[in-house]
């Protein structure tokens, strides 16, 4: 028989938790709802991606559902690649939210059969970091939106996109034009589904400094970037399915300085932090 | 009949298990054995039916295990994560 030691109910935390915000109301509407809640993953959804200009509104199809970009958000004849740059993120996270997988707002690469994922508040540095694991040989697997589902993350997204003062530094084209957002968009060949290793919690601030993170702060860290729809779904197996995604993750706080980049430090701190992951499993 | 919230649900998450209560945000580490009557009594609702069960399972006696369900129940309806319903 086990062991019988009662210490009852405790509390670690009197706040709330910091559930995800909801997504921007004005981002898109649904013109359909008729959609399948059969489990899929996000690699179909991503091939089947369609836009059709209806009128003077772009839509996208994806996973049955048709999104309509409002026209006041989009200039008519703006191109295409632009607006789908735009929404094309938030429609998967629609997507991937209805059909009870966890996604987060970050991104991801993969090398040699390890994933990581990295997430982060605006201006951290996600894209950017993301980026520089992709010229040192990582693949892509998804920037803004990462979907996890039983571990494993599935390519998406294949661009990351750049703030200006960045793009030339990681190999863009000085003669190039942000897109609608003011970002600068870069290309990179996928990386196939792979398992996660580890999530980096990318912040900033006075020095680089790293901290491991258990328990039930992994979820006060990793809540904020879920991406949440008010509404649907479940709240309760909603929280539950993040907990259960971050529960074997190991989690890992990065700050890096606010004066410099240093982004070679952190790309050699994640390296091995994953590497370190990998050789624990062996 | 004790009717624990449905809006929780249980995680582990390393070595803690954590009550996460969607309805207000909170959340609510046990240790092993709380987990355990947590579990039982979110089965059977009911504080003697969670005692048959766990009196089967530890080694502990009947009296101790009677208090402390209590004192744990008391907690949750205190906490409001559980009510009852007659």
């Amino acid at each position: 028989m086990p062991g019988y030691s009662f210490a009852g109910l405790r509390i670690y935390a009197e706040g709330e938790l910091p559930l995800p915000p909801g997504a921007e109301p004005w981002d898109l509407f649904i013109k359909h709802r008729e959609f399948s809640h059969d489990a899929n993953d996000l690699v179909q959804d991503a091939v089947v991606l369609s836009w059709v200009v209806v009128k003077d509104h772009y839509a996208l199809r994806a996973g049955g559902i048709d999104f309509v970009l409002r026209e006041q958000l989009l200039e008519v004849n703006r191109p295409l690649e632009s607006a789908a740059d735009m929404i094309v993120r938030a429609a998967l996270g629609f997507v991937a939210v209805t059909r009870g997988l966890c996604s987060f707002h970050g991104s991801a690469a993969a090398r040699t059969g390890s994933a990581v994922l990295i997430v982060g508040n605006k201006g951290a540095g996600k894209s950017t970091t993301v980026t520089g694991l992709l010229r040192r040989g990582w693949g892509l697997l998804c920037d803004d939106l990462v979907s996890v589902n039983e571990g494993i993350v599935s390519p998406t997204v294949l661009n990351t996109r750049l703030l200006p003062d960045v793009w030339p530094l990681l190999g863009g084209d000085s003669q190039a034009l942000p897109g609608a957002d003011g970002k600068f968009a870069l290309s990179f060949p996928a990386a196939t589904s792979t398992r996660l290793k580890a999530t980096i919690v990318l912040r900033v601030g006075d020095a680089l400094a790293q901290e491991e993170v258990t328990g039930h702060r992994k979820l006060q860290m990793l809540l904020p970037h879920l991406n949440n729809l008010p509404g649907v779904g479940d709240p309760a197996a909603r929280l539950a399915a993040a907990a259960q995604t971050v529960a074997p993750l190991r989690v890992v706080m990065l700050t890096r300085p606010v004066q410099r980049l240093a982004l070679d430090e952190v790309l050699d701190a994640i390296e091995a932090i994953v590497s370190d992951v990998s050789e624990k499993e062996k | 009949m004790l009717v624990l919230s449905d809006t929780l649900s249980i995680s582990q998450i390393d070595n803690e298990a954590v009550v996460l209560d969607a309805a207000t945000g909170k959340y609510f580490g046990l240790n092993p054995t709380a987990r355990r009557i947590f579990e039982v009594l979110q089965k059977t609702r009911s504080e003697e039916a969670a005692v048959d069960v766990l009196a089967g399972e530890f080694a502990v006696d009947r009296e101790r295990l009677t208090k402390d369900v209590a004192a744990f129940i008391d907690l949750l309806l205190a906490k409001g994560l559980a009510h009852r319903q007659p």
